[in-house]
């Protein structure tokens, strides 16, 4: 079996003048559960889908567990689970009745896990889809693909429109499911916290490509923000390779960095001649600051 | 890994999750049990393609196909459902809704007709239902 559930190379979508994906890298390990992060119309939408086989990439290719998901055979997509962005279980069935016909087409379902998750969120199996509450419903839509017990599971902003209180429940819920059973995960959200919250690796898209791709500790130990005061001599052409943004103010320069390592930015202070002071980021100000270099 | 068998209950669902075509088929059906005569004068009824056979069905059952399959794919398709059997399970629901309403609607035609010829026509009753038992009763010996 090979180490990565998921290898995206290359990949390029767009929906006419749009693009949506561009050129996108990505490897995801076996196990690990990975956030997408991304502004609205960032490509978090496509990029699930692509991977749920519901889209067909125009250019590169994205491999789930070895194997293009347009392909997949039924054994193969049992092993698959997804959560919609948007309500896409039919409305006029029951509950009950939509388990038993979800539950029809996966070998090993989980009847026991559906009625302790059933009982535990005091939803009837007797009502109508179209009765539940929007966050009833997503935990229906969750519940559905957990049952099966995929080995990857593509969650397509499983909490949105849901409420703080509510969000908080059900994702609580979801890190308690995915937790007791070793599963790679692909959960995408615009809202941070959620994503600081579950995620062992973070993946902020901009515009459609992948601007960074790592841990929640690892982006908050290099990604800094930096001061740059008390130039001895005149400013000239202050560029720094890869920096996501230098803001030039009066006196001093603010540039955003990713610091493979701390002595870096004693060596750029050298350079051009002037003191530092380092300010740490939070993954808000993380976002912000990657998102506003695009 | 072995599931059941997936064609029935993927015909169960499409026939039973589609408002659509049963709208439209019974919608046509009432059209066509009426008459088209009934309704508009002749000289337009010459010209237009309706007639006793259910052609006219097909353009509906296509759009309510293309409707089913847009507002159903992300459900069905992200589910380990063979593509093929989904494919022949919707077909087949989608062509036997109307054929069921239509051998429903001949076989009753001797009770709704006349109800319907009342509303529209504000014909005899009477003349219809003896019209449509004829017809019944040779369906029947058939």
């Amino acid at each position: 079996m090979k180490d990565n559930a998921i290898e995206i190379n290359h990949l390029s979508r767009s929906f006419g003048k749009n693009q949506a994906l561009n050129n996108l890298n990505l490897s995801v390990k076996r196990g690990c559960v990975y956030g997408l992060l991304g502004h609205n119309g960032a490509g978090k939408t496509t990029l699930i889908k692509t991977l749920a086989g519901l889209i067909i990439p125009e250019k590169g290719a994205a491999l789930i567990n070895g194997l293009n998901p347009r392909n997949l055979t039924t054994i193969e997509r049992q092993k698959i689970g997804y959560v919609s962005e948007r309500q896409n279980l039919p409305t006029h069935m029951k509950v009950k009745n939509l388990i038993k016909f979800c539950s029809g087409f996966y070998a090993n379902w989980d009847h026991e896990l559906t009625q302790r998750i059933l009982t535990q969120l005091n939803i009837s199996k007797q009502k109508k889809i179209n009765q539940l509450s929007q966050g009833q419903a997503r935990q229906i839509n969750l519940l559905l693909a957990l049952a099966q017990h995929p080995e990857i599971l593509l969650l397509d902003e499983p909490a949105a429109n849901l409420d703080v209180v509510a969000r908080r429940e059900f994702l609580d819920e979801i890190l308690n499911l995915i937790r007791q059973q070793e599963r790679t995960v692909i959960f995408s959200s615009h809202i941070l916290s959620d994503i600081e919250r579950i995620a062992d690796e973070i993946g902020i898209l901009v515009k459609g490509q992948l601007k960074i791709s790592a841990s929640v500790d690892e982006l908050k130990e290099t990604i800094k923000k930096i001061r740059f005061y008390d130039f001895t001599g005149k400013v000239e052409n202050f560029e720094i390779p890869g920096a996501f943004t230098i803001t030039h103010l009066k006196d001093e320069i603010l540039a955003t960095l990713q610091l493979a390592k701390p002595e870096e930015i004693e060596s750029i202070a050298n350079r051009f001649r002037c003191r530092y002071e380092i300010t740490n980021l939070n993954l808000e100000d993380i976002f912000i600051e990657i998102t506003k270099s695009s | 890994m072995k599931t059941k068998n997936q064609f029935w209950p993927l015909f169960k669902f499409t026939f039973l999750s589609n408002p659509y075509i049963l709208c439209w088929t019974v919608f046509l059906l009432i059209f066509k049990a009426v008459g088209i005569s009934s309704l508009i004068p002749e000289d337009i009824e010459s010209s237009l393609v309706y007639n006793d056979d259910m052609s006219y069905l097909i353009l509906p059952i296509f759009l309510c196909l293309h409707i089913f399959y847009r507002s159903n794919k992300e459900f069905l398709w992200t589910r380990a459902i063979n593509r093929k059997t989904e494919f022949w399970a919707a077909t087949l629901a989608f062509i036997s809704i109307p054929v069921l309403s239509s051998i429903i609607f001949d076989y009753s035609a001797a009770f709704y007709k006349p109800c319907i010829s009342i509303i529209v026509n504000k014909e005899s009753a009477s003349y219809y239902l003896l019209q449509n038992l004829e017809k019944c009763l040779l369906y029947s010996s058939l």
